[in-house]
């Protein structure tokens, strides 16, 4: 992938240049949490009114109060969200693909949820493969997948209990088969149903289903919610071609002190499909100072700050080269990053 | 056609439950307040017809009817008579649905300490600005009586809140 001229090789090995490139389709994406207005008044709570009554009578100022309360009841009621871009952009054979779900309770009372998911849906290309040990894991609450920190779900076992309002991360794993071809498309939906009670809208579940001895009612939801989300498969990959050439002080190309070393890399899109959120970053290497203000993107100068522009050096990571390619696919022409850099 | 079947066994369950409470006998003149849902259920005819019931347990989102009853069981007259009512908590009052015969009804957004009429109640927005009460800023609803009550007489006032 990284081709650097034979002359130059053995300097550029002991800076231990290191060049890497993410693909928003290998991080889990974040979105902004969704605001869901739950009801307010929680399962089994008393509502109390009291009214109080000034007058006068026989000549004195008297003061009454009365009061009068019900029981609110307990609404159950799911809300599943696909959390990541949809659909997944995949290469056939991938392994351990998330996919990140929000559930909400939008009821008033505190709810376990059982999981399901379910990759054997009708109308897609390909089923996905549930990962193995785990297909699913339940977010420790960044919303960020850690597999030390999140706990691989079980149902009956580790049901996610949700206060009001409530939300939870879920990340469904699945592997993507192999021999697919460039579009084909495999649909997962998870499942969510309430412990208490789920089924057609608006079923009472009879008295003491709810929290604090409160009557449980299924919602607009029926206790239950589905969400779905698709892997799309792309034959698109990303080659970095990296090389170097070298100016010295005496006008040759020696990698002596005080010479000038100019790296370029180019970007290019193989196969067909599109790749988003290409982030191209490259480490400043060791025993060398980076050329201030050299950067560019397809001989176009871009600052070394960060914010301004697609790239930045030094902001973003500490030594380090960073420019956002954005998306590319097979059509769009190959970007090219320079810098330069002076042996120390 | 399921809804009104559901409700009307809802309302049954409901109308085992709590009675208002009454009020201690003071001077012969008592307050009642009374707590009720409205519910579709089927008259003789098999026509779907609105009917009150106990408010006893309540679904968020749902609309709740408070009747307070004031009875004057003396011999003697009642006279400057107001009755204040806090909006419940976790309920929003229902704009323009305060009622009460001869009766003068003013809000509060401000709990209780001041009381005015709805086009001249302000509060403060998120910048401080003030601006007009909305019916989910009262706190207080008071109703002002412009009559004494008679012996042997009863007033009514109503309002209804919707359960947040």
């Amino acid at each position: 992938m990284i081709c650097i001229s034979r002359h130059i090789k053995g300097v550029l090995k002991q800076f231990h240049n290191l060049l890497t490139a993410f693909f928003a389709c290998c991080a889990i994406s974040m979105v902004l949490p969704f605001e869901i207005m739950a009801a307010g008044a929680l399962a089994g709570s008393e509502i109390t009114n009291q009214a109080i009554l000034s007058y006068r009578t026989g000549g004195l100022n008297q003061e009454l109060s009365t009061s009068t309360s019900f029981r609110v009841d307990e609404l159950v009621d799911l809300n599943l969200d696909v959390l990541d871009i949809n659909p997944r952009i995949v290469l056939a054979g991938d392994t351990n693909v998330p996919i990140a779900y929000r559930l909400t309770n939008v009821g008033n009372g505190t709810e376990s949820v059982r999981l399901t998911s379910d990759n054997a849906i009708t109308g897609d290309d390909f089923s996905p493969i549930a990962s193995s040990p785990f297909s699913i894991y339940l977010d420790d609450g960044d919303a960020t997948f850690d597999i030390d920190l999140d706990a691989p779900y079980e149902p009956g076992i580790n049901d996610p209990t949700l206060a009001s309002d409530q939300s939870i991360v879920i990340f469904v794993f699945n592997d993507i088969p192999t021999g697919l071809t460039e579009a084909d498309t495999g649909i997962n939906e998870l499942r969510a149903e309430a412990v208490t009670g789920s089924g057609t809208a608006w079923t009472d579940l009879g008295p003491n289903s709810g929290d604090n001895n409160s009557t449980a009612i299924l919602g607009a939801s029926g206790g239950q919610a589905n969400a779905s989300a698709s892997y799309l498969v792309t034959t698109a990959s990303l080659t970095l071609n990296k090389s170097a050439t070298i100016s010295d002080p005496d006008g040759g190309n020696s990698p002596v002190p005080g010479a000038v070393i100019t790296y370029s890399i180019v970007a290019s899109v193989t196969g067909t499909g599109t790749l988003d959120n290409i982030v191209v970053t490259d480490v400043i290497p060791n025993n060398t100072t980076y050329e201030l203000n050299s950067l560019r993107l397809n001989n176009v100068s871009l600052s070394d700050e960060s914010g301004d522009d697609a790239g930045d050096v030094g902001q973003t990571s500490i030594d380090t080269v960073t420019v956002s390619l954005g998306s590319m696919d097979e059509n769009t022409t190959n970007q090219t990053i320079e810098f330069q850099v002076t042996i120390d | 056609m399921k809804t009104p079947k559901i409700l009307t066994l809802m309302t049954l369950m409901l109308s085992i439950l709590i009675l208002p409470v009454q009020a201690q006998d003071e001077g012969k003149i008592s307050l009642q307040s009374i707590a009720e849902i409205e519910v579709v259920e089927l008259d003789k005819e098999g026509k779907e017809v609105i009917v009150r019931k106990p408010a006893a347990e309540v679904l968020p989102g749902k609309m709740v009817i408070y009747t307070n009853i004031i009875t004057n069981d003396g011999a003697e007259p009642a006279t400057e008579l107001h009755l204040d009512n806090p909006i419940p908590e976790d309920t929003i009052y229902v704009d323009g649905s305060a009622t009460g015969e001869n009766t003068e009804i003013s809000f509060s957004v401000d709990d209780g300490s001041s009381f005015d009429t709805p086009q001249n109640l302000t509060v403060l927005d998120e910048e401080g600005k003030p601006r007009p009460a909305t019916a989910e800023d009262y706190t207080h609803v008071r109703w002002q009586f412009e009559k004494e009550l008679p012996a042997q007489k009863s007033y009514q006032v109503s309002f209804r809140v919707l359960v947040k």
